[in-house]
């Protein structure tokens, strides 16, 4: 390891599907507005150095109230220097502690974004926020869901290597989830990973908001490099329920509450994206073999699902 | 001349009877619902020796429950326990089972029965919901009983008297009666459905699904190592049951005594090796499972105790610390008298003013004594005594020899005092790196350097 954070090596808006996600999850926000005053909320995430969910919340949604919570207290002056607009407050602290009195009060979206593992989110994070949500508030969490995660882990030194399952269990401070032994492969990883942090709202949300559930709107599942899963949801009492499903999220193939959705753009170069642009939109399936160069058709399909998503990159002079 | 007042008006009676409100909401008030549960399982368990009894059967020694099992079921809508144990008999349905509290003309409880008190299926009704329907069948005869429990609570089920006096005749109405011949299967079937908000909250949790085959496999462990089996929607519950490390040099410590036709048994040792580190910020096993159980006639009434209730903090016994974790206790009680035990009515506490245990306790804190003196003393030779603790195999409590003074690695007591102190991360993992002890935790890097300083710049 070397101890390098994912923002020093890879600039996040270079990562088409993550983008693509990000713009997928500014749709279904839009379309709550109809029921919610979404624009009139919080947006609270881990804007990094980066900020480009920030950007996005802003200039899509028109959230103008945000919170990035960083804890590196050695990036303060980083942090503050790269927040693109004068609504973004930093908070220097740990989000164990921080999303308590961010959340308290105001209706939110939440983005607990941990470009980590799994036990990065199972920190109690999750159970700090729901706790202190307002019914009508979105939360949304994102881990890498590769299961060598799960490899080469023990209680303590000079204790024995724990089985996969086992530091699943123990992360989890669960021992049903042993029972789940046959998916801790590469394939079914994910979906479990998406079903664990569902679960985790949803006991979060029962356990500590009287009259409040957990409705679950977003399951994705995207790779750049490692496997990521996003899932995410509103807290919600029963007048909040009924007006979610005035908002009619299911008419939005990517608002998947419960099924993997799956985001798998190729990596195109500029004027492969212009070339498939010109063809789109189309009524008729577009034939990859019929193209100037070669793209698998699950390639092609993800493409033109998402073309109007799709980031262009371009080098800029400094 | 004095006037005489009638002697009629000098006395009266003053009502006193409950209201069904307050009596459902008394007897739902300091119970979990998980504990409800496990009164209804109760049931079901002493089921199986009240059909033996009447059948003048023998259940086998070892394996009394073996071929019978309980299915509990739950989800937002509805909650089910199903047994195939013996059922409940009409008459014993019309004068006792639905009684609040049993009464003293009741028959005598023996043979090591767990339920006792007659209040544990109607609690567990009145907690969950509104709707509740029961079915149960010797394999002879069977009733259904259907409750509307607002229905129920709302028509007071008073009577007046021909003397202006109110008589109570509480009552839940016995349906579908059959005598001779039912074609019901043998057994008890409890459904529950208009649950309450706060009940199927918990019902959805996946939390509480967790914890539910939980406290099964460890408070049920007993029995469920005696044949029974439980499911919970679906699943089967593995019993938890305390083990003991015995090996060489470390081995239980185990006391036995019959009094007064109470069976005393109680076992103390360590289930795991003790931590290296016990700060704040340690990464220790979860210390849930640690600590003193108190178990009555194979129910498990408190688990991984660290109150004074067993001891704890108890002069000379110090209280709870992680340091402790790894010991673990086992008491046992046992009598075919279930009214000697030392269980509350909830049967998830101790009765600790009770005399069996009163003479239990001291034993009881006289083996948490030595155990926690010897987590101080193995600290002078923490490698030795962890390699010996590791080579002890764990051993079922049921396995560990009666009357054992038990054994524990033979530590050199010095004077030993503890040095802690706090150092920036990136300094001690640099004074690592130069010892060539890259990984190894911040204690042995501190031994480390002390040794060093110690060899070369004090005489010795």
């Amino acid at each position: 390891m070397s101890g390098r954070r994912s923002f020093e090596t890879i600039n996040y808006m270079l990562r088409p599907n993550k983008n693509v996600e990000r713009k997928l999850i500014a749709k279904t926000l839009g379309r709550l507005q109809a029921a919610f005053d979404v624009r009139s909320y919080r947006y609270v995430g881990f804007g990094s150095m980066w900020f480009t969910d920030f950007v996005l919340m802003h200039r899509v949604v028109g959230i103008s109230d945000m919170v990035t919570i960083e804890k590196e207290a050695s990036r303060a002056k980083r942090v503050e220097f790269n927040k693109p607009y004068a609504c973004i407050d930093v908070r220097m602290e740990k989000a164990a502690t921080a999303l308590g009195d961010v959340l308290e009060g105001k209706h939110s979206v939440t983005w607990l974004d941990y470009d980590g593992p799994l036990k990065n989110a199972l920190s109690g994070d999750l159970e700090t926020a729901v706790g202190a949500m307002l019914s009508g508030s979105m939360i949304l969490v994102s881990v890498n869901a590769m299961v060598e995660q799960l490899r080469g882990h023990q209680l303590a030194e000079g204790e024995p290597i724990l089985s996969e399952v086992e530091y699943l269990a123990e992360i989890c401070d669960s021992q049903a989830v042993k029972a789940e032994e046959p998916r801790l492969t590469r394939n079914d990883f994910p979906k479990l990973v998406a079903e664990l942090l569902h679960d985790r709202l949803k006991a979060a949300t029962l356990s500590m908001k009287p009259g409040c559930e957990y409705r679950p709107v977003w399951t994705f599942e995207y790779a750049d490099d490692a496997t990521m899963v996003t899932v995410g949801g509103m807290v919600a009492d029963v007048t909040d329920q009924a007006k979610l499903a005035e908002c009619k999220l299911d008419e939005l193939p990517f608002a998947s509450p419960e099924e993997m959705f799956q985001i798998e753009l190729p990596i195109l170069t500029e004027k492969e994206k212009r070339a498939l642009d010109k063809l789109l939109p189309s009524m008729t399936a577009i034939d990859a073999k019929k193209l100037e160069f070669e793209l698998r058709p699950a390639e092609l399909e993800a493409y033109v699902r998402f073309y109007l998503e799709y980031p262009v990159f371009n080098e800029m002079a400094a | 001349m004095t006037d005489t007042v009638p002697a009629a008006a000098t006395v009266a009676k003053a009502n006193a009877n409950p209201s069904k409100s307050f009596f459902i909401a008394m007897l739902t008030r300091d119970i979990d619902l998980v504990d409800c549960i496990l009164d209804l399982l109760d049931n079901s368990v002493d089921g199986i020796g009240e059909a033996a009894r009447r059948e003048n059967r023998e259940l086998p020694e070892q394996q009394p429950f073996a071929g019978y099992k309980v299915e509990i079921r739950f989800d937002r809508n509805k909650f089910s326990i199903q047994d195939w144990s013996g059922g409940i008999p009409i008459q014993v349905a019309q004068d006792y089972a639905f009684r609040f509290g049993r009464p003293d003309d009741a028959p005598a409880l023996n043979d090591g029965t767990i339920g006792l008190y007659g209040i544990g299926m109607k609690r567990a009704i009145f907690k969950m919901g509104n709707v509740v329907n029961m079915v149960s069948s010797t394999g002879v005869e069977s009733f259904t009983m259907d409750l509307n429990v607002d229905a129920w609570r709302r028509d007071p089920q008073i009577v007046e008297r021909e003397d202006g006096e109110e008589v109570m005749e509480w009552s839940f109405d016995l349906n579908d009666l059959q005598r001779q011949g039912t074609g019901v299967e043998q057994g008890t079937t409890i459904t529950i459905t208009e649950l309450y908000e706060g009940i199927w909250r918990q019902f959805e949790n996946p939390v509480f699904r967790d914890k539910m085959q939980m406290m099964i496999a460890r408070d049920y462990a007993f029995i469920l190592s005696r044949g029974l089996e439980v499911f919970v929607n679906g699943v089967k519950i593995k019993p938890e049951m305390p083990a003991f490390r015995e090996g060489a040099e470390i081995a239980p410590f185990k006391h036995l005594e019959v009094v007064d036709g109470v069976r005393m048994e109680i076992t103390a040792g360590l289930t795991d090796p003790p931590p290296d580190d016990t700060s704040a910020t340690a990464r220790n096993p979860d210390s849930r499972i640690y600590g003193w159980y108190v178990v009555c006639n194979d129910r498990v009434v408190v688990s991984g105790d660290k109150s004074s209730d067993t001891g704890w903090g108890v002069k000379p016994v110090p209280a709870w610390h992680p340091q402790f974790i790894g010991f673990m206790g086992v008491a046992r009680f046992e009598s075919d008298d279930p009214n000697k035990l030392p269980w509350k009515t909830t049967k998830r506490d101790v009765e600790s003013s009770n005399a069996f245990y009163q003479r239990a306790l001291p034993v009881m804190m006289r083996a948490t004594k030595r155990l926690t003196d010897y987590t101080n003393t193995r600290r002078a030779e923490a490698k030795k005594a962890k390699r010996a603790e590791k080579a002890a195999e764990a051993k079922p409590v049921q396995r560990v020899v009666a009357n054992s003074v038990g054994r524990l690695p033979v530590i050199a007591t010095k004077d030993l005092v503890t040095i802690q102190y706090f150092r920036e991360r990136a300094d001690v993992d640099a004074v690592a790196e130069a010892l060539g002890l890259m990984g190894s935790s911040p204690t042995e890097i501190g031994i480390r350097t002390f040794e060093y300083y110690l060899k070369r710049e004090v005489s010795q």
